[in-house]
């Protein structure tokens, strides 16, 4: 009875969506720039692309013609090549290292130069243990009253005592990243320095027999602070608890002081610890 | 000289016969005669016998009648009880004076006669005259007039009016009932007249909703009666849209009204995320949102005051009532302990399923689900007239389960303890002290590590009040404020045993925050002027860390440079502000009236929240050393007209408010278990002005009425002293609504609302970026155009239940059931726009209006009462 209630109230008070057409202020066409330093011995990668008018039914615009470059505090260069779509590769395969400072620079065609602020490679922190100790019945949208089993992974770690850290966890399933907005996870140690911490992920479920990895990710404050806004900006708006729209802003400018242009995106450095499991009953 | 009057002298002459003797006669001297005479030719004979002083230019030399064997004492008496002369004798004269006349008070508390409760706010005029009075919030009354015989009118919106006479010789206690028009048979109006006291009351732009009465039968959500959205009718007060907790009371943000229950401050008065108030209406009596001039009694908020009234509980035999909805149930029994000396009131109220508002369509089992309760009580005695002693509570909650593992409860609570006594039928005082309490807890078993959250605000409060009338339309008010604030903003435990967060704990904050006030309120003429000031004050005290930061500047943790510690008792800051409030009513006849409002308001604790709509688990601060008080001025001016008998009423009233030290927030502010949360805040300042006009019909089978509301909000920084004002986010340039009610038959009644406005300014992207495959919106100025506009229109119908049994006889038990329909044309309006990537068309970037009802809603509740 109460269920048949409850579907009575979730019919008549169903919210609703509609894609509308509105008129929107002027395009900026600003430089947007992608580019995670990783701890890792790999190719390291740098998007650069223009933003364009909101409502364009194009894609954003890929900048194919930058010289790139990271730059460690010690002097060393690290050159990129464009490849395709705006995505440069470094030439060599190489590995962020710990405690060092980083910057990206960026000479556009009209030879505007762009540049990051350093960024220090933090501490990597290990994941102590990947377990699968939970899983809930989750009701089968395809197939009502169905129901099937969703796993989720517990990742534990020590958080280093002496340090503010700030974390990011990506999680793959079968080798595919969770990409949506929501995905982004994000954690400060305000409120747990220097403890072994279990962390629940039930936003992250997986099916029996899939591949969890899930890479733990030392950022610096200013990365995390970007996407901790950056997430907020992509997931909250228009809802009660969404804050106001307002510019992320990243850590990227014009070197000249002529240029006010933004430069949207953040060039960040991020020590990684991976570990993975697969999902068994 | 008349041969009468030289034989009544004579007779003064020959019978002295008393030990008191003025000049040749004694007060006990029989006079023998009888007839009329001038007052002077008494008088002037008189002076001749006896030492006897009065002035010719005081004295009316109106015609007098002497009685048989009257003496001269006895003359006086009559001279006296005529209201001709005063006299009395000083050593061996009788000095005359004129006769002045005397004041006496009629005072009383007024009643509803089936239930013995205190009536509010009702009127009581003396007929033929402007004069009259309200009931205070306790029922209680006092005119001073000048002895004589008067008509004295009670009447009030909800019960039948009643006219007494008086016969004012000395002062007089009296017990006036009256009764409640839900218990009159004849639905007919009852012939009275009603009354203008819109016209002459010294406090404008007042709303009152009187929850007992046709305020209940307006179309509501879900059929839910509902204060606050009762109140959103009216002009000037204002949400954000549907699922958006708080209002905002001309331009001003949802933290600066002052919800008070009975006499305590209910600091979130909302459940179900602000869909439904905390109020329930099945307890509560009346409601008054002041929002214009507040009388300087209250302080503490920058933009109103909603001062809530439970019932008082019924003093002469026990009932029950309530009702249920598709939300929710209530019930409310009350009765009395020791007949017509003290009663009680118990009041609950349970949502009924496990609701859901955002993802409806979701079957998920870990979708968020919500439930609420809420319990009111009250004790009431009155041991004699001038004695009533009230303990009354209320305890609310809401729990929000999210997704598997995480629980959220949070709720207001409480106590308050008051006394009401009448030392004279001058003087009236009201002391209560109340506790104050709201708090949340979030137990989550996410990541990271499973953890406990809690949150509170304790309040303890003192306030005594005090009321001296010296005459009518002459009063003075007077009393102290005082609440010992005690924030605990955040702490952290552990969950469960596996865990190992941390114990952490923010610093607490506590603060006095004190006023001594005084007003006064008089007529000269046809003006009414209501004055007084406020001296608020806030202490901070210890214990508490406070963080210096580089050139005294929080602009972020990196840039502190000391910390102050200050011990447990210790004043770390005083605040001081001197708030002058007044207010004066031009009444240019009995129909029309002018008035103007000056009132400024000091704020000290603020809710530092940074979403769009505040959030249960947003925390109050104290005003402190990084944030000081918030200052709101407000200028007002109104026409008011009553046409028709005062059938219609209508008004037109301006309003300017200015705000000083109104917080913003950085972009991304990060308030959540903050230590530093002055690095995260801005100061700013904001005005809001409008006019609003307001016509309404209160008598007949049609009654209802119209607000329009044209009115603008905006703020900006203090940094940046070129920077322009934007539109705030509740800015609504436009706003109409309209209610009626229609009588179709005795049992039956038909409600309809309409609601029109502007839509609320919304922040478009110039642009759209690609970040880790993510489609990002681009922004350039916040609030730089708005939504669609919003309009919607409800519909209801009452219907009574049968009043007569089958043999004729009368129903003691009542019931109605009332249907409605929100939104009745399904008209989708925008509450938000998303901005996100096309599901199919990868890259391309879609606005999508949200709307939080696409549909018609119908509601059905049946309400019940023996």
């Amino acid at each position: 009875m109460k269920k048949i209630f409850e579907h009575i109230l979730i019919l008549i008070l169903i919210s609703c969506e509609e894609v509308v057409v509105v008129e929107l202020p002027p395009a900026q066409n600003l430089i947007t720039i992608e580019s995670w330093l990783s701890s890792l011995s790999e190719t390291q990668i740098v998007k650069i692309s223009q933003s364009i008018g909101f409502s364009k039914r194009s894609q954003v615009q890929p900048i194919t013609d930058a010289e790139v470059i990271i730059q460690s505090r010690q002097g060393i260069i690290f050159p990129f090549s464009h490849t395709n779509n705006g995505i440069y590769h470094s030439n060599l395969l190489f590995a962020g290292e710990v405690g060092q400072e980083y910057r990206l620079r960026i000479v556009m065609k009209n030879r505007q130069e762009l540049s990051s602020d350093w960024e220090r490679m933090e501490e990597q922190v290990t994941i102590s243990d990947l377990t699968l100790i939970n899983s809930f019945e989750e009701n089968d949208p395809d197939n009502p009253g169905g129901q099937f089993t969703v796993f989720f992974p517990k990742v534990l770690k020590r958080d280093p005592a002496e340090d503010e850290n700030y974390y990011r966890w990506i999680f793959y399933k079968d080798r595919i990243r969770y990409t949506e907005p929501e995905s982004i996870t994000i954690q400060n140690d305000r409120l747990f320095n220097g403890n072994l911490i279990p962390n629940d992920f039930q936003s992250f479920g997986y099916a029996e027999e899939e591949e969890i990895i899930v890479e733990l990710q030392s950022v610096t404050k200013g990365a995390y602070n970007f996407l901790s806004l950056l997430k907020a900006q992509i997931t909250s708006l228009g809802t009660s608890t969404g804050t106001t729209p307002a510019n992320i802003t990243g850590n990227i400018s014009f070197q000249s002081d002529e240029v006010n242009d933004l430069v949207l995106g953040y060039f960040g450095t991020v020590a990684i610890s991976r570990d993975t499991i697969i999902v068994e009953e | 000289m008349s041969p009468t009057l030289t034989k009544f002298l004579f007779c003064i002459l020959c019978l002295i016969a008393c030990n008191q003797i003025f000049g040749q006669i004694s007060l006990e001297s029989k006079l023998k005669l009888q007839g009329e005479y001038r007052l002077f030719q008494i008088l002037d004979s008189l002076s001749k016998q006896i030492n006897i002083a009065y002035s010719r230019d005081k004295l009316k030399n109106r015609l007098v009648e002497v009685r048989k064997n009257s003496t001269l004492q006895s003359i006086l008496e009559d001279l006296k009880s005529n209201k001709l002369v005063q006299y009395h004798l000083e050593e061996n004269q009788v000095v005359l004076s004129p006769y002045i006349k005397k004041s006496y008070s009629i005072t009383g508390v007024l009643k509803d006669a089936d239930t013995d409760e205190d009536i509010i706010g009702a009127t009581i005029q003396i007929d033929g005259t402007n004069n009259g009075t309200f009931t205070n919030g306790y029922g209680y009354f006092s005119i001073t007039l000048f002895e004589g015989v008067y008509k004295v009118k009670f009447s009030h919106v909800s019960y039948r009016s009643q006219t007494r006479e008086i016969d004012l010789s000395k002062n007089i206690y009296l017990d006036a009932k009256l009764i409640s028009l839900t218990t009159t048979l004849d639905e007919v109006e009852v012939s009275s007249i009603p009354n203008n006291v819109n016209i002459t009351e010294t406090i404008p732009s007042m709303n009152r909703i009187f929850v007992s009465q046709t305020d209940l039968e307006i179309p509501y959500l879900l059929g839910e009666v509902d204060v606050i959205q009762n109140a959103l009718l009216q002009p000037g007060i204002k949400s954000i849209g549907e699922d958006a907790s708080g209002i905002h009371v001309r331009g001003g943000a949802v933290d600066q009204n002052l919800s008070l229950l009975d006499e305590a401050t209910i600091y979130n008065p909302n459940h179900f995320y602000g869909l439904i108030s905390a109020f329930n209406p099945e307890a509560v009596n009346d409601i008054r949102i002041l929002k214009g001039f507040i009388p300087p009694s209250y302080g503490g908020r920058g933009s109103s005051v909603i001062e809530v009234r439970q019932k008082e509980g019924n003093f002469t035999e026990t009932r029950y009532s309530g009702g249920v909805g598709l939300v929710s149930a209530r019930g409310l029994i009350e009765g009395p302990l020791k007949k017509g000396k003290s009663s009680f009131l118990v009041s609950g109220r349970q949502s009924l399923l496990n609701l859901s508002l955002n993802d409806f369509a979701s079957t998920s089992v870990r979708r968020s689900r919500i439930r609420f309760q809420d319990l009111n009580f009250k004790v009431n005695t009155r041991p004699n007239n001038s004695n009533q002693l009230y303990l009354s509570g209320y305890y609310g909650r809401d729990r929000n389960s999210v997704g598997l593992n995480s629980l959220r409860r949070w709720g207001n609570s409480i106590l308050n303890i008051r006394w009401n006594r009448i030392y004279s039928p001058q003087l009236f005082s009201n002391i209560s002290a109340f506790v104050s309490e709201y708090n949340y807890k979030i137990e989550n078993e996410e990541e990271p590590g499973a953890f406990v959250d809690k949150s509170k605000i304790r309040d303890l409060g003192f306030k005594a009040h005090f009321t001296y009338t010296f005459e009518i339309s002459n009063e003075v008010n007077f009393g102290i404020n005082s609440i010992y604030h005690n924030i605990s903003p955040g702490s952290r435990e552990p969950l469960g045993i596996e865990t190992d967060t941390n114990i952490t704990e923010l610093g607490r904050e506590r603060g006095l925050a004190s006023a001594l006030y005084g007003g006064h309120s008089f007529s000269l003429g046809q003006i009414y002027f209501n004055y007084g000031f406020r001296y608020s004050m806030l202490h901070n005290l210890g214990p508490r860390r406070v963080f210096i930061y580089e050139n005294n500047q929080p602009t972020a943790d990196t840039a502190i440079i000391d910390t102050l510690r200050f011990a447990s008792g210790e004043l770390i800051n005083l605040f001081k502000r001197l708030e002058p409030r007044a207010s004066l009513a031009f009444v240019i006849n009995s129909a029309t009236s002018i008035k103007s409002s000056y009132t400024r308001n000091a704020q000290y604790i603020r809710l530092i929240s940074n979403t769009i709509s505040p959030a249960p688990t947003d925390i109050w601060k104290l005003t402190g050393t990084y944030m000081p008080p918030l200052i709101a001025d407000q200028y007002t001016l109104g026409l008011y007209k009553n046409f028709k008998n005062n059938i219609w009423e209508a008004s037109i009233e301006g309003y300017y408010k200015a705000i000083q030290n109104n917080i913003q927030y950085k972009n991304g502010a990060d308030l959540f278990f903050n230590e530093n949360i002055e690095t995260e805040l801005l100061i700013g300042r904001s005005r809001a002005y409008g006019a609003e006009l307001y016509i309404k019909k209160r008598k007949g089978k049609l009654k209802g009425w119209i607000a329009y509301t044209l009115s603008r909000a905006e703020s900006r920084l203090n940094s940046n002293s070129i920077s322009k004002f934007i539109a705030e986010n509740h800015d609504k340039t436009h706003d109409f609504s309209t209610s009626w009610t229609f009588n179709i038959s005795e049992r039956v009644s038909a409600s309809a609302n309409f609601i029109y406005n502007t839509g609320i300014p919304v922040t478009l992207p110039s642009d759209k970026y690609v970040f880790e495959n993510n489609l990002v919106p681009h922004f350039t100025q916040r609030n730089n155009s708005r939504l669609p506009d919003y309009h919607r229109l409800d519909l209801s119908l009452k219907i009574n239940g049968k009043k007569f049994k089958k043999d004729g006889s009368i129903r003691k038990n009542r019931d109605y059931w009332i249907i409605s329909v929100y939104n009745v044309y399904a008209r989708k309006n925008a509450y938000s726009y998303f901005f996100r990537e096309s599901e199919t068309n990868s890259g391309v970037g879609e606005i999508v209006q949200y709307s939080i009802f696409g549909t018609a809603i119908p509601g059905i509740t049946y309400s019940f009462k023996f």
